[in-house]
């Protein structure tokens, strides 16, 4: 299933003559035009292989229908690095990627430090970044700058999906269990901030923090039972959500208990729960399996045709973000970081999901979530009642950009 | 809270200590025996459990019983014993006669083999295995809802304690452990075929680690990082229950399992850093652990070989220095902006590397928790220029202080030990800080790190850059190799050497030990600061384990025993680093069998090889 | 003159007594030898005296001042230098690196991180190395020594802190006899002419009676007779429990 294909390189790379600085000088008129894409291919391997296949598809579908036209029909390529999951690392093969293989620009990135550390290089190196996956607000918010585009929607406006499923509920009475580090606890802040401001009465009851990867489900779900909340806000995913989910359905946790889990509905963490799967838990996600119709279930068919399994949410990112670029140069007709910039603010592009926009103000594009709830078919864990939310109405409001976002 | 959850509180936090013993008291018994830290534990560990996801599941189609289960977990852990036992004949046996600090670098080439491997062939999907059948979901007890395996894991804990004691106390194969344990010569000395107890001893270990990984799969998928996941913790585990002692480890577990449960309770974050403030309040009070035996010798002797005798360079050696030092003042001329970003980093890690080696070549200190010192130079220059608006080159000043001045402080506790204890104490240091870089989001920015970190004005442009970064590395590794040669190093191989005999011509042991520690943090502590330089921000990364292991791995592979050894290290590392990462996803395992291979083939280091391939060639052309 | 007049020296282990109610006197110039069979307190009683072992109770005084308890390096610096039973030289070092990295910590210069050792009171460790015989080996690696001469390159880091008292814990075991004779003769002379005074513990009788000065026989921790070796020889105490037990000779008894 891990489809490892080795990434192109010419190895003859390391002998060719220095090339310009960023890539965007003088190729030969029919040279194609090369993205440099970096991830944890090798460590998030669960995201990010389903991710770069579905790119590898959407460059082959987009060469195939001629290329890049506002270009003289150059081809359309992604070069892939493994990003080695640190920063270090990161910003080595994004150099790599920008002065050897001659990337116009760059994209990707897993990991929040990953991704923040790519920024500023970007920034400093005055080229362009599309931060297909990187999840932390201050992407967008107090780190962002110039250079900087998101695709995803952030921590806080997932988070803000969740709450407007629940706010009307009834539920005052909450329970927190979140990994510590800044995905987990700035999930926490912003759950606290929006329920305080939609629900009055509300309370958080306990708050848990086991560390990223190492939860101890027997104390956590101890924790959470003993304050015998109405409500369970959880951010816990990976390895640490199956651990979490058994012990709670062993110990009656979830019974008669709302629950709203960040990330849960994506088949990358919701297959692994197999008939654990809970009934009913409000989660963003994708029920990739479910969706058939127009170019959204063209794309599953030919994805699930091609690597023999369902996309994943990383596939969707991948596939839809390597269309926004191919756009986004359609748009500039150039590659040169100052057009692409230009012609990336407020732009709106067509996808397979209907128009994306990327709001100016911040650099965060309206790509939205379905949200839903987990279900069982069968043995397979699946979503139900779900709905695609744009991210267009969860925005970051306003004047909180303005107020923390110096560029 | 009501007492009920207290006693509900303690029964899951045992069972957490149950699963965590058994894969320690493989650790710790092949500790005692090889003295081998091996850090593929963790992998045979996530080897256990993954065999058992695919096993059991298949076990129990054909008849739905506990039994079943148990007999699928026992095939897990009995195929994780033999593959341990290959690793040994493959690999360890090998290399017995290098340090036996190598033997833990051939292991770490192990662990990056096996996390590409699993991936390989179970796919990057989570696994949750299958429920013990027969085994209720949840018992109440006073009220209180407990997981019916947790009571399981309760019982196999000691029932596994039970049974390692009685094959301790009434077999050969028990007696022979238990005295090389305590005296691994005597052994050899009486005619005890070393290296069949030793592939037994990997056997019975791997056995435990693969049957940690198999029981846990109730309760907690198989998944691609539980190999790291675990082994920080199991090494707690060994320490603080004293290395070797088995019933140590089994204490030590529970109370790490209860720390957890409670320290949970109280600050929610805590879980991050419990087991290792524990280990490191364990090693200062009582540095033996809690079982262990307060035994000099088992301390002293982990020590390595080091460097074994300076003299000034040759003039073979003069030359390859001059042409290095040519080769790199010129390097902005021949190569691009790429590969001079490769050379600054390089010229970082190997005055990292350089100064490593001044604690373990020189001073016989092996340090697990290098990074501390780089990551500490890196956020000091870091947070000064982001949040003090200081300039580069204050900056680049304060770094080495700063990891100067933190190593000293730290250092005062670690010179009082010696051997793997020592050791094991810089880890838990580098840990304790990595939290606090971690956890302190206000100032340091959490896991987030902080960006912005860029060179002045002036040195902005990469070639200026890297020729500051090629004159200081240059300078600090000269002047750390005149402390080398100067008494100070003298003095510091001399207590390595012979502490009796240091002591009695009046050398300050643990003052001169302290002394390199600060230096030897200083100088990381500048290599650090310039690589935040170069790379705009700092993150927890920096101070990482695998950032510790890195500097280790360069120090190495280069070779203890030479000065330069690990300059050539950090080289080769980060060269193959860069050439193969780029090349495929699997480079994991390519690094991974780059560093076995040169494990095998240079077990003296690079460096250390061609010196005897040298003399060699040298007496042989001798008439 | 006394150098070290020892007072009331106690030390047990577990309960054990490993030494009780030791007490002697060590003249300068003079060679005092302790003896007794194995687990008689020698061991323990010579690393009280050279700060390896903290006593119980007791004094050691060094030219009258207490130094009893005090760490090994302190003890040094009041001038006590010793060797040790089983050989501690610097083995990675040559064997005027050793003299030369001993007479840099006497100066207290071993924080110094500038110029090279090599460099460093070279002349004054020529000279040692002279004077135990040992100066045509000084570039040789201490390890490469043949065992004899690591014997000798101890004495001469012991010589190197120019102490008033010399502690020797079997400064010829392992050594062929005539290498014994010599080595000893050389510590004899030295002492009688820098002054110092010399306690030494040693297996091989007939060195013992050959050049101590006199003799202290100790068993199951305490001090049974003292005197000339002719004296000792004598004293019916000592051949019941130190050579009466033993079926050879007391040097056979390794």
């Amino acid at each position: 299933m891990s489809n490892t294909r080795i990434d192109r390189r010419s190895l003859v790379a390391g002998a060719v003559a220095a090339s310009a600085w960023g890539g965007q000088a003088a190729s030969a008129q029919d040279a194609p035009v090369r993205i440099g894409e970096l991830n944890s291919y090798s460590r998030m391997a669960a995201f990010c292989l389903p991710y770069r296949n579905a790119m590898q598809l959407a460059v082959e579908e987009i060469n195939a229908q001629g290329g890049l036209k506002s270009l003289g029909a150059r081809k359309f390529e992604i070069v892939f690095r493994d990003d080695g999951s640190t920063p270090g690392d990161a910003v080595r093969a994004a150099e790599e990627l920008l002065t050897r293989e001659n990337a116009a620009f760059i994209a990707g990135g897993f990991l929040s430090n990953v991704g923040l550390a790519l920024a500023d290089l970007a920034n400093q190196r005055k080229t362009l970044y599309v931060a297909t996956e990187p999840l932390t607000d201050a992407l967008t918010l107090a780190q962002g700058n110039p250079y900087t585009f998101r695709i995803r929607p952030n921590t806080y406006m997932q988070t803000r999906m969740l709450v407007d499923a629940v706010k009307d509920k009834g539920v005052k009475r909450w329970a927190i269990v979140a990994p510590n580090y800044e995905y987990g606890t700035s999930a926490a802040a912003a759950f606290k901030r929006l329920m305080t401001a939609a629900v009055p009465g509300f309370e958080v009851v306990v708050e848990q923090f086991p560390a990223l990867g190492k939860v101890e489900p027997g104390p956590v779900v101890g924790a959470l039972a003993q304050a015998r909340p109405d409500g369970i806000f959880n951010v816990l995913f990976g390895a640490d959500l199956p651990a979490f989910v058994r012990e709670g359905n062993n110990r009656g946790l979830f019974e008669k208990r709302l629950v709203a889990s960040l990330l849960t509905g994506e088949p990358e963490y919701l297959l692994p729960l197999g008939d654990e799967t809970p009934e009913g838990w409000i989660v963003t996600g994708y029920p990739a399996d479910q969706i058939k119709d127009g170019p959204h279930g063209k794309f599953i068919a030919a994805y699930t045709a091609k690597f023999n399994e369902a996309p994943r949410c990383g596939s969707l990112l991948g596939y839809v973000s390597a269309h926004i670029m191919r756009d986004l140069i359609e748009k500039a007709g150039s590659t040169e970081s100052g057009k692409l910039i230009a012609a990336f603010n407020d732009a709106t592009f067509d996808s397979i999901l209907g128009p994306i926009r990327m709001r100016g103000l911040d650099h965060q594009s309206t790509f939205g979530a379905w949200v839903g709830e987990t279900t069982l078919n069968g043995r397979t864990p699946a979503m139900k009642n779900w709905k695609y939310v744009s991210g267009e109405a969860y925005l970051h409001p306003e004047d909180e950009v303005k107020a923390v976002r110096k560029s | 809270m009501d007492a009920s959850f207290l006693v509900a509180q303690l029964l899951t936090g045992l069972a957490s200590a149950s699963s965590l013993f058994i894969t320690a008291s493989g650790l710790t018994l092949v500790f005692g025996v090889t003295r081998i830290v091996n850090f593929a534990h963790g992998s045979l560990f996530m080897l256990g459990a993954y065999l058992a996801v695919t096993i059991v599941p298949r076990l129990l189609d054909l008849h739905y019983s506990l039994p079943m289960f148990a007999l699928g977990a026992l095939a897990a852990a009995l195929i994780v014993g033999l593959i341990g036992v290959a690793i040994e004949l493959i690999l360890l046996r090998r290399i017995y006669r290098a340090p036996e600090i190598f033997q833990l670098l051939a292991t770490f080439g192990v662990v990056l083999v096996v996390q590409d491997l699993v991936i390989r062939i179970w796919g990057p999907l989570d696994i949750l295995g299958p429920r013990a059948p027969g085994v209720p979901r949840s018992v109440e007890i006073l009220g209180q809802r407990i997981s019916g395996y947790d009571l399981v894991l309760i019982a196999v804990g000691p029932t596994i304690l039970g049974l390692l004691w009685l094959l301790m106390r009434r077999t050969r194969f028990g007696v022979l452990v238990r005295a090389a344990t305590q005296d691994r010569e005597m052994v050899g000395a009486l005619g005890v075929d070393q290296a069949k107890l030793f592939t037994a001893t990997l056997f019975v270990g791997s056995f435990l680690a693969g049957l940690g990984g198999a029981l846990q799969i109730p309760f907690k998928p198989a998944q691609p990082a539980m190999d790291i996941a675990i082994i920080s913790e199991t090494f707690v585990v060994t320490v603080v229950g004293g290395m070797g002692s088995i019933p140590g480890a089994f204490l030590a577990a529970i109370a790490i399992g209860l720390l957890q449960a409670f320290g949970a309770l109280i600050i929610p974050e805590s879980t991050l850093v419990m087991a290792f403030l524990l280990m490191a309040v364990v090693l200062v009070v009582r540095p033996w652990g809690f079982l262990g035996k307060p035994d000099a010798h088992l301390g002293a002797r982990t020590a390595i070989e080091g460097v074994k005798s300076l003299t000034p360079l040759d003039a073979t050696g003069k030359a390859v220095v001059a042409i290095a030092l040519v080769a790199g003042a010129t390097l902005p001329l021949w190569s691009d902006a790429y590969g001079l970003k490769v050379a600054i980093e390089t010229l970082c890690f190997a005055l990292a590397a350089f100064a490593l080696n001044l604690l373990i070549g020189v001073g016989g200190m092996v340090s697990f928790g290098h990074a501390a010192w780089f990551g500490v130079g890196a956020y000091a220059a870091g947070l000064l220029t982001v949040k003090l608006g200081l300039h580069m080159a204050p900056a680049l000043i304060a770094a080495p202080l700063i990891a100067g001045a933190v190593a000293a402080f730290i250092g005062y506790f670690i010179v009082r030990l010696s051997g793997i204890y020592l050791a094991m104490l810089t880890l838990a240091a580098a840990q304790l800080i990595y939290a606090l870089c971690f956890q302190w989001v206000a100032v340091t920015g959490g896991d987030n790190g902080v960006v912005g970190v860029w060179p002045a004005e002036w040195a902005a442009a990469r070639a200026v850059y890297y020729g500051l970064t090629f004159l200081l590395c240059v300078a600090a590794i000269w002047l750390l190799r005149r402390a080398i040669h100067a008494p100070f190093g003298y003095a510091l191989r001399g207590a390595r050497d012979s502490h009796l005999r240091a002591e009695a011509v009046g050398i300050d042991v643990k003052g001169q030990r302290l002394a390199a520690f600060a230096l030897a943090g200083a100088a990381t502590g500048l290599a650090g600061g310039l690589y935040a330089f170069s790379k705009g921000s700092i993150d927890p990364t920096l101070l990482s384990i695998p950032m510790s292991i890195d500097f280790l791995a360069m120090v190495l592979i280069g070779g203890v025993q030479t000065l330069f050894g690990p300059v050539i290290g950090a080289g080769l590392l980060h060269a193959a680093k860069d050439f193969i990462m780029p090349l495929t996803d699997l480079w994991r395992t390519w690094l991974g069998l780059t560093i076995v291979a040169l494990v095998l083939a240079f077990p003296q280091g690079v460096l250390g090889g061609l010196a005897q391939w040298r003399a060699r060639f040298a007496r042989s052309r001798k008439p | 003159m006394t150098v070290l007049a020892v007072e009331g020296l106690s030390k047990s282990f577990d309960g054990v007594r490993a030494a009780q109610n030791v007490g002697f006197t060590v003249n300068a110039g003079e060679l005092v030898a302790l003896i007794g069979p194995n687990g008689a307190g020698k061991s323990t009683t010579f690393n009280m005296v050279g700060g390896q072992l903290k006593p119980d109770s007791g004094r050691i005084l060094l030219d009258g001042n207490d130094i009893a308890g005090l760490s090994p390096r302190l003890i040094l610096r009041r001038g006590v230098g010793r060797t040790f039973q089983i050989a501690q030289s610097f083995l990675s070092m040559t064997v005027i690196e050793n003299v030369q990295l001993a007479i840099a910590a006497r100066e207290r210069e071993t924080m110094r991180m500038g110029a090279p050792l090599r460099g460093l009171h070279a002349d004054e460790a020529q000279t040692l190395l002279d004077k135990v015989g040992v100066a045509d080996q000084a570039e040789t690696l201490v390890a490469h020594l043949a065992y004899a001469d690591i014997k000798r390159v101890e004495f001469a880091l012991a010589l190197a802190a120019r102490p008033r008292m010399l502690l020797m814990d079997e400064p010829t075991a392992g050594m062929a006899p005539a290498e014994r004779k010599s080595l000893m003769t050389l510590v004899a002379t030295t002492a009688k002419t820098n002054g110092a005074a010399v306690l030494f513990t040693e297996h091989d009788v007939a060195s013992v009676f050959a050049h101590a000065d006199r003799v202290l026989v100790m068993a199951r921790g305490e001090i049974i007779a003292r005197g000339a070796p002719d004296e000792v020889r004598a004293d019916p105490l000592v051949r019941e429990v130190y050579l009466g037990r033993s079926a050879g000779t007391p040097g056979g008894q390794r």
